[in-house]
């Protein structure tokens, strides 16, 4: 009796042993049911168009425009970067959201893509790669790409190394030709639309933007070389026909989905002005009517957002427009081996119109402002000085403009440190931290970017 | 399958042994020195192993042999010994303890042990004493009253987090925390927080760099201190080896109080009222206005800092439409328009005098066989920030009954209903303390109504319905706006319980079964109107908690004596334990109709959900040995299997042995008078800790995108459902993780002096954590923010003292004790990975102040950028003065800014913690005080650092003072070199000492002299502090009085918490902490503070 007490007494506990003693009733447990082990590029690509967006109209088109002083940092952090006090911690965000959210996703977008075959995705996604690489290199000079992204893979890389930019130039060439090939073939497996929001999932269009891409490549490394102005002309003839082929990210109409700029003149509003910023002053005192809608600060008093065509909450992340490409067109034609100044005036006069229809300027407005503006000035540097004042107009927020400037040395900006105008960004804390090993050792100033000498 | 075998084989094994049969049974009771019984008391038979306990009502039998000798004893009674004779039946009485050495602790599953024959250090704590405060949170009244706990009270807001560390810390991001017990069941101690514009949701209860939000709570407040009986503290792995990797960082054991007390019922009322004020706040100048480089600037201009003019300069001109101050514009005091002088105001005047009623009601009774408890309590706290209260109302039921003379089952349920409103605090543009310290001076928040003003829409709004702060409406919200239009409230729902059988089997084996759950439903709901500078168009936060786990315990005891000196015994058990959380996310974007703060006012809804799960299975053993009451063993080994670790290192086996000599017990030293008790002990122990839920892979998760200043993109967006396989903050899984491994070792002793008036216990230990699971950070660059690897080794060694004395014990009645906790605690981080110097806690990144792992290193050092120095990091090299003429401004002054690789620049660890009880009494008279001590530890004051940059703190207050700064002049040039100028031109090092006169302006403050924008040593600051904690004096009628007017009880106790506190530290409080109850402490940045307080409480029984 006793026995049969003490056996009743063990029995919870023997089933509960003898349950536990299955191999799965512990494993099956660590299975997080909110998330996916597997995803179709479908899933990812909207991630990456976002963040891509996200990270170049947000900080980099920030600190870009600070130091280019398209706008004026008035307060706070942004009052500090105006005058280019940069310390390596002030990059962690940007360079940690590029390399993760953007690029890590890319990659793996590019792996899952060429694995199943879906031939339009991993075309689109070495365009992605290519253009996001593109910016980078301009900002940074050296970073790594062939050795980053290991950290989920066999081949982990902990302290991935650098790569030069001027080999990275080639890279990206690479990367849009293989992007072009893969659009060229067939679709394979799952067609994107509106996961695709930049293009919707036109193929011929992100061929444009690839072209686009080389373009830029070209202009950048044209200065002392006709032949890179040439491959620029061409590779524009085969890139973006009107405005409505520009690259570019519209964000949603939703707090959430919300455009960067808008998101921080929402939330850090009078961190950033646009007046008296030295391009809000040049345009005002030049009577350019672009004035009005680039005007960040017209501020609406409910959501404390303005209504320029940059901010609003729909407003579009550019990656590369048809009015760039314009003036691009019109530099290059005066820097190939025979000069085609017709071209160029062409060009330049089309490069300002665009930009101005796109922000909303009226035509009447556009004539009356090509009138005064319009005719290039005799001499090619005057003429590309001329040109380049234009395109930084053009360019405005866009992180090209740091590009630009650099080039030309348009606009004709006066340094807010005795340093004078940064040339390059630096390297984060947490390269200097974990990477110490291959992280080149930068200033403000030094080195340059390699087709910045 | 072959596990369990074992463990019956070994249990049938133990049964050859015992055999031997018993003459006779005796009954009796027992009881305390005012005649009521003493349920639980443990009956042992001397030198036998053989025992039973007392039942509810204190009647006990025990089956003896004729002139054999019992034990009596009880939880905070000295043991009796009592010569049974021929008697059938015997009546004890026990007198409290003093605590002697005999006592009974409750240590690990419960098992009640005499203290004498602990081999490792165990402290506990009186009920009594932690019901004191009135605030009704058990864990913040734990403060002082043992050694090696370490008890921080984050903020002095109702319902604020309380930190609790046992020893030192032995993981990097796992929970350091000690597990909470209750009755024999593992609960949940979580924090559950959200803060929605930094860093998103908090770990349960162990890291998480939380730096806004509101002040999160730590889920042990939910315990009603008036339930308690004791608390017992396990303080290593010796003590905890039993539990296993839930109390791999010690453990809280709390013992309720039980029913039975007599046929009679009884019922105590307990109530307390009391009322608390702010105790510090952060020095603010009241000299100098809103405005820059001496010049006024009024609020509309949205200026953020207090660099104008100086205020007796300035007059109001009396306009009656400037809705920014009632008193009109300010202007010139020789503008035609002036009229009044402008005077400061009061900026501290927000705060008020918080109320907390508490209120207990406990009925007790039973009969012979089954006793019962019943408790309601209630407590009513309203806060010293308006509006801020916390609502807890907790019922508890728990009865026990003899079924049979072998079985016995018992049970108790608890449930707890709180309901918490809080306010945004920290690093946050909603933070209360953040808008309100960095006012103007010049700058009414209450618009005329002082502390009442929010009861006031006018005070905080305008007419328009915008904000009315002093920024024309931007940048940080006006306090009184916070609290009306930022609401956070916290509704728990919780229940806990458990069910016990014993059964007696036979009088040398004992089954136990226990089976115990906690579920908690906790509801938070944050509201963001319209008009916050958070979030402008409007945004609610409504999250869902729901926690569930279920913990069972089975377990034979066994225990023989096999000769008149030696016995020993065995426990053999199984343990199974299973955790489920889920947490519903909703955040509702954009309000349609301002004040209205529900869902179906949001333009836009996205939701997210967590699901939690994990599985523990555990085989234990613990047996014992003694031998003639000198010499103590017990060995203890733990197999467990965690849900949480890959399947092939999933289970792992951890063991601990010590061994305790009285050697008061030998024959040259039993009789002395002098030294009255004297035991060494010694153990060793190991102890795991497993991986986080879901640490082993790298899935894809839906996708947010952000940025360092904003809220960014949240997915679903822009009609598509988007993935990500990393984001800034994602760590790649690790399939090759194995659990975490501490070894322990123990030293002490326990000595008695004069019959025990003197008793001291000294622990020394050392402990070394390896393998520890960490999240080793890596450059972005490999896609990912880092990896979680067994990599980091920790470790801790420490001094523990307790010393009680009875310096006074008179026979008339003058008693006074005096308790001494002391202990040091050094830790060190050893490794954390190749190649990885440093590993970011919590706090601020990007070279702001944070709290870091770093080898060779204490645990959370506070590491960050520094000013430059001659030689640019050495912060013991000379400063560097500024030689550039070209920076008027700065030409004199120290350079500003900080700089380059980060440094260690404080250490939050204490040199040393102790604390003073000292107990008064005389009849019913009882005087208590505890000042609690703390030598050494930093703190970072990033609070009076943004003060001074924004030209608020009082330091600002000698702007314009000439001086001349000490350092070598010099600069720093493009290549971030030092160099100095000599004749215009630039050489490398500094130069000469600084002659340059300069004065201390807005330059100086703004760019140096603060950590905001400057080097982050500037504001470290040591927090050692010395404070009285409590006073209370307590008058208690007399038993013989109160058995006349039929009463059981009957007192009236006055107290203040907090009464006086000497301290360097600057800021709120050098017990405050950012972060609330994690890992990361050491932070102060616009914490909101403390408080001090002042009560009555009454208690009556009848």
């Amino acid at each position: 009796m006793k026995l049969s007490k003490i056996t009743s007494f063990l029995i919870i506990p023997a089933l509960l042993i003898t349950a536990s003693c299955k191999k799965t009733f512990f494993t099956n447990v660590n299975n997080n049911p909110n998330v996916l082990a597997s995803v179709k590029p479908n899933l990812l690509l909207p991630t990456v168009e976002a963040s891509m967006a996200y990270t170049i109209n947000g900080d980099i088109s920030r600190y870009t425009s600070i130091i280019t002083q398209q706008v004026l940092g008035a307060n706070s952090q942004a009052q500090q970067y105006y005058q280019y006090n940069f310390n390596p911690g002030v990059f962690e965000n940007l360079w940690g959201d590029l390399y993760t959210s953007v690029l890590e996703n890319n990659h793996t977008l590019i792996k899952i893509s060429d694995a199943g075959g879906y031939n339009e995705y991993s075309g689109i996604s070495r365009i992605i790669m290519a253009y996001t690489l593109q910016v980078a290199v301009d900002l940074w000079g050296d970073i790594p790409y062939s050795k980053a992204f290991t950290g989920n893979e066999t081949s982990q890389d902990f302290h991935p190394a650098y790569d030069k930019d001027k080999a990275l130039y080639d890279t990206i060439s690479t990367l849009v030709d293989q992007g072009i090939a893969k659009l060229g073939e067939s679709v394979g497996g799952i067609t994107p639309s509106t996961d695709d929001v930049i293009y919707g999932g036109a193929a011929d269009k992100w061929i444009k933007f690839g072209h686009a891409i080389k373009a830029r490549l070209a202009i950048h490394q044209s200065k002392a070389n006709a032949a890179m102005a040439a491959t620029a002309l061409s590779e524009i003839a085969l890139s973006f026909t009107s405005t409505s082929d520009n690259a570019q990210y519209i964000f949603g109409t939703t707090e959430t989905a919300a455009n960067s700029w808008y998101q921080f003149y929402r939330d850090r509003p009078g961190d950033i002005n646009w007046e008296p910023s030295t391009l809000a002053t040049d345009l005002k005192s030049s009577n350019d009517p672009r004035y009005a809608y680039y005007d960040l600060d017209s501020v609406n008093p409910v959501s404390k957002v303005s209504n320029s065509f940059f901010n609003m909450v729909n407003s579009p992340a550019e990656f590369i427009t048809y009015d760039e490409l314009q003036f691009m067109k019109a530099e290059a034609s005066l820097r190939i081996a025979s000069p085609d100044a017709v071209t160029a005036q062409t060009a330049f006069v089309a490069g300002i119109t665009e930009d101005m229809k796109k922000v909303g300027v009226s035509n009447a407005d556009i004539a009356t402002f090509i009138a005064v503006t319009g005719p290039l000035p005799a001499g090619t540097d005057a003429a590309i000085a001329k040109i380049a004042a234009q395109e930084y107009i053009a360019l405005f927020l866009n992180p090209e403009a740091f590009t630009l400037y650099r080039r030309t040395g348009v606009p004709a900006l006066v340094a807010q440190a005795s340093a004078g105008v940064p040339r390059r960004l630096l390297y984060p804390q947490s390269e200097l931290s974990y990477n110490s090993v291959n992280v080149p050792a930068v200033t403000l100033y030094t080195p340059r970017i390699f087709w910045d000498q | 399958m072959r596990k369990k075998y074992l463990v019956l084989l070994s249990m049938m094994l133990f049964c050859v042994f015992l055999t031997k049969a018993q003459n006779h049974e005796i009954s009796g009771k027992v009881m305390d020195s005012t005649g009521a019984p003493v349920p639980g008391a443990s009956i042992n038979v001397k030198g036998q192993r053989k025992g039973t306990s007392a039942d509810a009502l204190g009647f006990f039998r025990i089956p003896v042999a004729e002139n054999a000798i019992i034990i009596v004893s009880g939880i905070g009674f000295a043991s009796q010994e009592v010569n049974v004779r021929n008697q059938s039946s015997v009546a004890v009485t026990l007198f409290s303890s003093d605590r002697t050495l005999n006592e009974v602790v409750v240590t690990a599953l419960g098992i009640r042990r005499e203290r004498r024959e602990l081999t490792n250090a165990t402290q506990t704590v009186d009920g009594d004493l932690l019901n004191k405060s009135g605030t009704g949170n058990p864990l913040g009244e734990l403060e002082g009253k043992a050694s090696g706990l370490t008890v921080i009270n984050s903020t002095g807001d109702p319902g604020g987090g309380t930190y609790i560390r046992l020893r030192g810390a032995t993981s990097i991001t796992g929970n350091n925390q000690p597990l909470m017990v209750v009755d024999g069941v593992p609960i949940d101690n979580s924090i559950n927080n959200y803060d929605p514009t930094n860093a998103g949701f908090q770990a349960g209860g162990a890291s998480g760099s939380l730096t806004g939000g509101v002040q999160p709570t730590n889920r042990g407040t939910d315990i009603n201190p008036n339930d308690i009986e004791s608390i017992s503290v396990l303080k290593g792995p010796a003590a905890t080896a039993l539990y296993g990797i839930q109390a791999s960082s010690g453990a809280i054991i709390i013992t309720t109080k039980r029913g039975g007390v007599g046929k009679r019922t009884t019922v105590t009322l307990n109530s307390g009222v009391t009322m608390d004020k702010v105790s510090q706040l952060p020095g603010l100048q009241s000299l100098y206005s809103q405005g820059t480089k001496g010049k006024y600037s009024p609020p509309e201009n949205g200026g953020s800092i207090s660099w104008g003019a100086a205020i007796d300069t300035l007059s109001w001109d009396g306009a009656t439409d400037y809705p920014f101050d009632k008193h009109g514009n300010i202007v010139g005091r020789s503008n035609p328009s002036a009229k009044t002088p402008v005077t400061p105001y009061d900026r501290y005047n927000f705060f008020k005098t918080g109320l907390t009623l508490n209120n207990n009601v406990a009925l007790s009774g039973g009969n012979e066989k089954s006793g019962y408890r019943l408790s309601l309590g209630n407590v009513a706290q309203t806060g010293i920030i308006p509006k801020t209260r916390f609502i807890k109302t907790t019922m508890s039921l728990s009865g026990q009954t003899k079924i049979t003379d072998k079985l016995t089952t018992s049970a108790a349920i608890n449930y707890t209903n709180s309901s918490n409103y809080k306010v945004q605090q920290g690093s946050n543009i909603s933070g209360i303390m953040l808008g309100l310290a960095r006012t103007p001076v010049t700058f009414d928040n209450s618009n005329g109504y002082g502390s009442n003003a929010y009861k006031h829409k006018d005070a905080y709004e305008l007419p328009d319905g915008s904000q009315r702060n002093y920024r024309g409406g931007g940048g940080y919200d006006n306090p009184y706006w916070i609290v009306n239009n930022i609401p956070t409230n916290s509704d728990v729902d919780r229940v806990y319980g458990y069910g016990q059988v014993d059964y007696a089997a036979l009088p040398w084996m004992n089954f136990t079964y226990r089976v115990g759950g906690d579920v908690y439903a906790q509801n938070d709901k944050t509201s963001y109107d319209i008009g916050s500078n958070s979030f402008p168009a409007g945004a609610v936060y409504n999250i869902g908690y729901t926690n569930r786990q279920f913990n069972s315990d089975f377990n034979v005891n066994l225990h023989k004596d096999f000769s008149q000196d030696f016995g020993g015994s065995l426990i053999l058990g199984h343990n199974y334990f299973t955790l489920s959380q889920n947490n519903v996310f909703t955040n509702g974007n954009g309000f349609n109709v301002k004040g209205f703060y529900d869902l179906s006012n949001a333009q836009s809804i996205l939701a997210s959900e967590t699901q939690l799960r994990k599985r523990t299975q555990a085989f234990y053993g613990q047996a014992e040995l003694h031998y003639k009451r000198m010499l103590y063993l017990t060995v203890t080994g733990r197999q467990e299997t965690s849900s949480t670790l890959p399947e092939a290192n999933n289970t792992f086996f951890y063991p601990s042995v010590g061994l305790g000599w009285v050697f008061t017990e030998l024959p040259g030293l039993k009789q002395s008078n002098f030294l009255s008790f004297g035991k060494l002990r010694a153990s060793a122990a190991m102890v795991g800790k497993d991986a986080p839920i879901y640490a082993l892979t790298t899935p894809f998760s839906t996708a947010s995108v952000k940025d360092g200043f904003t809220n960014g993109i949240t997915f679903p967006a822009n009609g598509s459902s988007g993935y990500q396989i990393s984001s800034a903050i994602t760590t790649i899984g690790n399939p090759l993780l194995k659990p975490e491994k501490t070894v322990s070792y123990e030293l002490g002793t326990d000595l008695g002096f004069f019959n025990n008036r003197i008793s001291l216990n000294a622990t020394a230990y050392y402990s070394k954590s390896s393998d520890g699971i960490f999240q080793v950070s890596l450059p972005y660059s490999t896609g990912f923010a880092g990896e979680l690897l067994n990599a980091a080794t920790i470790t801790n060694k420490g001094l523990e003292l307790t010393l009680n004395t009875t310096p006074i014990k008179t026979t008339y009645g003058l008693k006074w004790d005096l308790t001494f906790n002391w202990s040091r605690n050094i830790s060190k981080v050893d490794k954390l990975y190749p190649g990885i110097n440093s590993y970011f806690m919590g706090g601020f990144g990007g070279g702001e102040a944070g709290i870091y792992a770093i080898p060779g290193q204490p645990y959370g050092i506070i590491y960050g950028s520094v000013t430059p120095h001659v030689n640019l990091l050495d912060l013991k090299s000379p400063l560097l003065i500024s030689d550039d003429p070209s920076n008027p401004d700065g030409y004199g002054q120290p350079i500003g800014g900080g700089v380059g690789t980060l440094q260690v620049i404080g250490n939050p660890n204490p040199n040393w913690f102790g604390a003073v009880i000292s107990n008064l009494t005389f009849k019913g008279l009882s005087l208590g005080i505890q000042v609690d001590v703390r030598h050494g530890g930093d703190m970072w004051n990033g609070t009076r650092g943004a003060l001074i940059n924004k030209g608020t703190s009082y330091k600002t207050a000698n702007r314009g003072q000439a001086t001349m700064f000490q350092g070598l002049l010099g600069h720093i040039d493009v290549n971030g070199n030092v160099v100095h100028y000599e004749g215009g031109i630039e050489k490398p090092g500094a130069g000469a000492a600084n002659t340059i006169q300069t004065t201390f302006n807005q330059n100086y403050w703004q760019s140096t002299g603060n950590s905001f924008s400057g080097g982050q040593e500037t504001d470290i600051e040591d927090a050692s502090f010395t404070r009285i904690r409590q006073i209370s004096l307590t008058y208690e009628i007399p038993s013989a009085l109160l058995s006349r007017i039929h009463f059981s009880a009957l007192s009236l106790t006055a107290f203040a918490n907090n009464v006086h506190l000497w301290t360097k530290y600057d800021g709120v409080d050098p017990e405050s902490s950012l972060s609330g109850p994690s890992n990361v402490q050491g932070l102060d940045y616009f914490n909101n503070p403390s408080t001090k307080s002042y009560g009555l409480r009454l208690t009556v029984g009848f």
